[in-house]
């Protein structure tokens, strides 16, 4: 568990995909590597659902499965159950503009639902999932709430970002 | 004819159950201050290079070749089969003339009870037992030299001193009787006798002439209190395999064995199978045999007199029963070698006897390294006391999974990460697992060593392909 003014950031598995192996791609491994050892050297901790660590089992590469067991043995992993909100997953159905969007968000919903239970923070590169939730972050308080940041993009200072204790920023919030 | 090892005991136990739980030593090599390591049935040592790991053990070792040597070696053997120094100056901090050094070890026991030896040395005079502090429950006992004789005997418990003195009454009584010297009149003393590297109590008798002292003896009989004795008991069951190991042998000479093994263990290990095949005991055999084929080193282990005096090893190269092909321990990979005595070592250490081994992992492959944690496992339920100092994340890595799977209890597994200031003094963090097997901020290191490794290596090897790949397009449009 992370301590005393560290926070406990959701790490979607595409983060774990993209920092080596296959689906790996030079620069943009190296800031999703960056990231994740920032993470652990500011202290912070992961969340991870019995949803979130299957994802992470079948995608991860072999750096980021170090970087889980390290994690795991230095008690920075903070375990917690799926937690399934209905009135969201409703409410998204609903005002979906079309079935792929809704069927998107609807798969990346668990990240904002996992986040609901720590410190609201998602971690994740997949820029169709924040552009479709932030479409809809004016109707839906769980995501408007939600803080989501892209290790890939430097011009977010993800690194800064870490360093400074990973603060629940406005201008990062899904509903800015 | 050849001849079998000679077994002196069985090992059945070393005595008392009262386990030591805490080492601590001060003013040795980088020890500067009180370092303390609390031990569990399985302690493992880690931290960097020269950041004070062995120094730890080495006190205790030195001890232990003190009280292993066929002669009186003085305070401390230095230099032994366990621990070799030249001079004193290579552990204590450096002296001009006629300068005091003090250095300290204590033990501490689980019933609390605590032993604490502190030595001096001066510059070409030695080292000196300074004093030996015994520290239970209800008492502290303080021996030292220059105490009087009344004070002395106030450390020794009262049913003892009466013994020891009548005993000594009815001799000089005898001497009496028999008219030996008429014209001497006898007393007794009390006094401290070094006894190898300990302090203890001792009484002698003195005759007197003329109401001056003319004769007193040279050996006066000395009285060990339970807590010393089961103090020399565990430094003498110290099991010891350096990081070291030797070079294999084609033939290991024939040792005795017993319940404790002077010198380093590797020397008993050939002679320890040999033992256990005379005996027919099968199940140490096999249970050698199923480590090291758990480890993947081989899948068959016998010893062979080769004289009187010579012990060879064989192992199979083949794991199919059919295709056995024996050969010569000195003919297949160090790994065996290396290994095969920290098993022996293992299973022949009776419950409560400590194995210290440096470097367990030396010349095994990472995955044999995870499998090592399970050899221990077993060890330590059988109630072996393992104190291992290791610079092995896999091993470390194997114990964790064995807690996290509940085949090791979290509870008999201690952690001491050692680094240096930048003043190089020692300092030491300790840690114990989780029932998942995490450890929380221990600092250990080497596994954020291999994950950045990792980092850099795919830094450095997709940058390389990203730039092989722009290449070829450049190529490739040049062309077009």
């Amino acid at each position: 568990m992370s301590g005393r003014g560290s926070k406990d950031l959701v790490v979607d598995a595409c983060v774990a995909a993209r920092s080596g192996g296959d689906e790996a791609v030079y620069p943009a491994s190296k800031y999703c590597r960056d990231f994740l050892l920032g993470l652990k050297d500011f202290g912070h901790g992961m969340v991870l659902n019995p949803s979130l660590k299957q994802e992470w089992n079948n995608h991860q590469s072999r750096f980021a499965r170090m970087w889980r067991a390290s994690m795991v043995a230095t008690k920075r992993v903070r375990f917690v159950e799926d937690l399934l909100i209905a009135q969201l997953r409703d409410k998204i159905a609903k005002i979906a503009q079309k079935e792929g969007d809704k069927d998107a968000m609807l798969k990346d919903c668990h990240l904002i639902e996992a986040a609901s239970q720590a410190d609201r923070s998602v971690i994740s590169v997949d820029e169709r999932a924040r552009t479709l939730f932030v479409s809809v972050a004016s109707e839906l308080h769980a995501v408007r709430q939600t803080l989501w940041v892209n290790p890939e993009i430097p011009g977010e200072n993800p690194g800064d970002w870490l360093r400074s204790g990973a603060q629940y920023e406005t201008e990062r919030l899904l509903g800015y | 004819m050849t001849s079998e090892p000679s077994r002196a005991t069985v090992p059945k136990g070393l005595p008392g159950d009262d386990q030591i739980t805490g080492i601590s030593v001060s003013g040795y090599k980088s020890l500067d201050s009180d370092a303390f390591i609390e031990l569990k049935p399985l302690t493992l040592l880690a931290g960097a290079n020269s950041s004070g790991k062995s120094s730890m053990m080495q006190p205790l070792l030195m001890m232990k070749q003190t009280l292993d040597a066929s002669f009186d070696p003085g305070a401390l053997a230095i230099s032994g089969p366990n621990v070799k120094f030249t001079s004193v100056g290579q552990f204590v901090p450096r002296l001009s003339q006629g300068e005091l050094s003090r250095f300290s070890v204590g033990v501490t026991f689980a019933s609390d009870s605590r032993v604490m030896l502190k030595f001096t040395y001066r510059r070409n005079r030695g080292i000196k037992v300074d004093s030996l502090t015994c520290r239970m429950s209800d008492r502290e006992l303080v021996f030292q030299s220059g105490l009087s004789s009344a004070a002395v005997r106030e450390l020794v418990p009262i049913d003892v001193a009466e013994e020891y003195e009548s005993s000594l009454d009815a001799f000089t009584g005898r001497l009496k009787e028999e008219n030996a010297f008429p014209e001497w009149s006898f007393g007794k003393e009390w006094t401290v006798k070094r006894e190898r590297c300990f302090l203890v109590p001792a009484i002698k008798p003195i005759a007197f002439l003329n109401e001056q002292p003319a004769w007193t003896s040279a050996t006066p009989r000395p009285y060990t209190p339970p807590i010393v004795e089961q103090l020399k008991e565990k430094v003498r069951g110290i099991i010891h395999l350096p990081g070291l190991r030797g070079n294999p042998e084609r033939a290991y000479p024939v040792t005795g064995i017993g319940p404790s093994f002077p010198g380093v263990f590797q020397d008993y290990a050939a002679s320890v199978i040999s033992l256990w095949q005379s005996e027919k005991r099968w199940e140490k055999v096999k249970s050698v045999t199923e480590h090291l084929a758990a480890l993947d080193l081989t899948w068959g282990v016998r010893a062979r007199s080769t004289s009187d005096t010579q012990v060879e090893l064989k192992v199979t190269r083949s794991k199919l029963r059919a295709d056995r092909n024996w050969v010569n321990v000195a003919d297949v990979g160090l790994g065996v070698s290396q290994t095969l005595p920290v098993i022996v070592a293992l299973i022949a250490a009776a419950s409560g006897q400590i194995v210290f081994i440096e470097q367990p992992e030396i010349h095994l492959h990472p995955r044999a390294q995870f499998a090592l944690a399970k050899v221990f496992a077993d060890a330590v339920k059988r109630g072996v006391r393992i104190i291992a100092e290791t610079h092995s994340s896999t091993l470390l890595l194997g114990v964790q999974t064995l807690v996290a799977q509940g085949a090791l209890s979290a509870s008999d597994v201690k952690l001491h990460w050692f680094h240096r200031t930048e003043h190089g003094n020692t300092r030491i963090s300790s840690a114990d697992l989780s029932s998942s097997g995490s450890f929380g901020d221990w600092p250990q290191d080497f596994a954020d060593v291999a994950l950045r490794s990792e980092s850099q290596y795919l830094d450095a090897a997709e940058s390389k392909l990203l730039d092989e790949s722009r290449a070829e397009d450049a190529k490739a449009e040049e062309e077009s």
